[in-house]
């Protein structure tokens, strides 16, 4: 059943991503027309959030351990933030990097599977809830931060290059997007230090070296260090603008690169956690 | 003849024409009255960029004197310039007017609110057919406006500069601005900003009180330029208009004040010819800089761009057309058939009443039986003569049969007066 439904929040999700995507490159504004992006979006978030549900009644146990399961719940909550952005800016160009990531989050995580839970993990321990919980949340605000950065420097390269065609006309203002690549960042990097942080804690700290491995732990503390480094600076007034969105661009690639060499290299797709 | 346009425009007629047969607001009751009084029903659309007349049944002396009286206001006759369409032609016309595809500036919203205007002023001069007429091309300019991007996009020099502004700030409001030198598009586009919510406007000129009177105009204050450079860490948008024949804002002039601005974006709108701003300044991180080549470039985009709009807000022309026509033509056929039913059913009562006059011997069920006959007889009769206008109302051809059919029955001729539906 949760299957089922992520396959139809999955089919929304990309829905929403081409009606959104076929009038900017039309150069035409989706807000004429604005009401079915929205519906279609507003339905893959509600689709996903009964599949993550169903999953949580079947197995007794909320969607946070294994590779499906997380990778799911990470695409619900860029999905959830992304449509909460667009309902409060109407600016509906973060689509066009929110879908297509949400999809292949959704894509990766029905590929995999959604199998058995993990006997290793313990799911029903609060620490792991929110070890889990916490780290999905602060990954899924930096993937907005990510978002907004991209669209930043493409803006920005258009607005530079004096290049007045569809992404000048139809990609918000680089202010609003600097704006929310701040918000996202700075509230995004914290969640996902409490989330590490409580790994750490649930884990303990030698356990999780050798079991996480030297590779992803690389890849995770670089990525760490040039958030922090982008949300202090951010912080200070002493970043902004694209600057600023090539930090957020290169710390979430960061944070792929560690989920990747922890899922595909070391450990395998069991072991994603 | 039915509904007539008679008019010129920006394509028809050069603007002297235009200019000279111009009617300002206050004079448009004047004309509409004197068409009235040839017996014609009419709204006057005139603008700088065209002046037409929508008449509602254009009989040969109602033309008459709307010739003689464009031509009396423009001092020669009117027939070089003009075009005369009827009926759907007239309405298509009507309905791309008032949606902007027919503007010099294609997509311009100002001429939906000319032509609600003129609409509003002929009120005591139009009939149901022009009422009906105008207020289909409102919601045909509104759909457009609301369905389209047919008006998105700056599309003149002034309203470019806000358009970049707002892609680098959003919201314009409390934003600062420094204004250097004058001009007329300067003062244009500086007037747009400051509409736009740009607050702080500081003005440098080499005439002290003449920027003191522009900075009165936009609510800002007069500075000397020596002042102005420093002013490049803080303000928000620098519009430079000067007559300066070389570059004056270079690097070496208002880089260290740009350098101090923490990463805040400056955009910089060079309209001056010769440019004001050495090329430098713009690759400074964080610069925006344009002249009026890349605005008249911003225009030319956004142009492009409604062009491309233009088969969708041709498919609802098309689709309020076929409305307004199908309304339209029935209601010649409508009106026939009311006053033939009317007059039956009047024949038809006297007929029935002093039958029964004569009846009296029969109980109230059998007259009631010799009325319900009478009813039946009399819609039989005009079951097929109903069908056949219905059918001709349908195909164009209802006004002649309605003729016919009056003539033949001895019906009033109709003012066509009858109450309208609703389609809304």
């Amino acid at each position: 059943m949760f299957t089922a439904l992520h396959l139809a929040a999955l089919i929304c999700y990309a829905l929403t991503g081409l009606l959104v995507g076929g009038p900017l490159v039309r150069l035409r504004s989706p807000n004429a027309s604005g009401a079915l992006p929205l519906a279609f979006g507003s339905a893959a978030v509600t689709l996903h959030f009964a599949a993550l549900l169903t999953y949580a009644r079947s197995f007794g146990v909320l969607p946070l351990a294994g590779v499906a399961p997380a990778l799911s719940s990470l695409a619900f909550l860029v999905g959830l933030l992304a449509l909460l952005v667009l309902w409060l800016t109407r600016e509906w160009a973060i689509t066009l990097v929110a879908a297509p990531l949400v999809v292949l989050l959704l894509i990766t995580s029905l590929s995999v599977g959604f199998g058995r839970v993990p006997a290793n993990v313990g799911p029903r321990d609060a620490w792991f809830v929110l070890h889990v919980g916490a780290s999905l949340l602060g990954i899924a605000l930096l993937a907005v931060a990510f978002a907004a950065s991209a669209l930043y420097l493409l803006q920005h390269r258009q607005l530079k290059g004096h290049h007045f065609g569809a992404i000048f006309q139809l990609f918000p203002p680089l202010e609003q997007l600097d704006r929310l690549n701040y918000v996202a960042l700075v509230v995004g990097f914290p969640t996902l230090t409490l989330g590490v942080a409580l790994g750490i804690g649930y884990a303990g700290f030698d356990a999780g070296v050798q079991e996480i491995g030297a590779a992803h732990l690389g890849w995770g503390l670089a990525a760490w260090a040039v958030l922090g480094a982008v949300a202090g600076l951010r912080l200070a007034g002493r970043l902004r603008g694209r600057r600023a969105a090539l930090g957020s661009v290169l710390g979430f690639a960061l944070i792929a690169a560690s989920y990747a060499t922890l899922v595909l290299l070391k450990h395998g797709p069991a072991r994603f956690l | 003849m039915a509904l007539t346009l008679v008019g010129l425009n920006h394509r028809s007629a050069p603007v002297e024409v235009r200019e000279r047969l111009y009617w300002p607001n206050g004079d448009v009751p004047g004309v509409l009255r004197h068409v009235a009084e040839a017996g014609g029903r009419a709204v006057l659309l005139s603008t700088c960029n065209r002046t037409e007349f929508y008449l509602s049944d254009a009989a040969p002396p109602v033309l008459e004197a709307v010739w003689h009286r464009a031509g009396e206001r423009l001092g020669q006759p009117l027939d070089p310039y003009a075009y005369v369409t009827h009926d759907r032609a007239a309405a298509e016309h009507l309905f791309r007017v008032a949606a902007g595809m027919d503007s010099l500036v294609l997509g311009e919203s100002q001429i939906q609110g000319q032509v609600r205007e003129a609409w509003e002023l002929g009120q005591a001069f139009s009939d149901p057919v022009l009422n009906r007429l105008f207020q289909s091309a409102l919601r045909v300019g509104g759909r457009v406006r609301a369905e389209t991007a047919l008006g998105a996009g700056a599309a003149s020099v002034p309203s470019a500069s806000v358009e970049l502004a707002h892609k680098i700030f959003g919201d314009l409001s409390g934003r600062k601005a420094l204004v250097l030198g004058s001009g007329e598009m300067a003062e244009l586009a500086m007037g747009l900003l400051v509409g736009e919510g740009v607050r702080t406007v500081m003005v440098a000129h080499r005439n002290r009180e003449h920027a003191a009177q522009i900075a009165e105009q936009l609510g800002g204050r007069a500075v000397e330029y020596p002042e102005a450079w420093p002013m490049f860490a803080d303000v928000d948008i620098v519009l430079s208009s000067t007559a300066a024949p070389h570059a004056i804002v270079t690097p070496e002039q208002v880089g260290a004040a740009i350098a101090q601005r923490g990463g805040r974006p400056l955009c910089l709108l060079d309209i001056a010819v010769p440019r004001d701003v050495d090329r430098a300044v713009g690759r400074l991180e964080n610069v925006f800089l344009y002249d009026i080549d890349d605005l008249q470039g911003v225009v030319a985009a956004n142009i492009g761009g409604r062009h491309r709009e233009m088969p969708a807000a041709e498919r609802i022309v098309q689709q309020e057309l076929a409305f307004f026509w199908e309304w339209y033509t029935a209601r010649g056929a409508v009106d026939a058939i009311r006053q033939l039913r009317d007059h039956a059913e009047a024949m038809r009562t006297a007929e029935a009443e002093r039958a029964l006059r004569r009846l009296q011997h029969l109980d109230p069920a059998d007259l009631e039986r010799v009325v319900h006959l009478t009813k039946a007889l009399m819609n039989k009769f005009l079951h097929e003569p109903t069908l056949e206008l219905r059918a001709a109302a349908g195909n164009g051809t209802d006004r002649e049969l309605a003729q016919a059919v009056r003539r033949l029955f001895r019906l009033a001729e109709s003012s066509l007066e009858s109450k309208e539906p609703d389609r809304s």
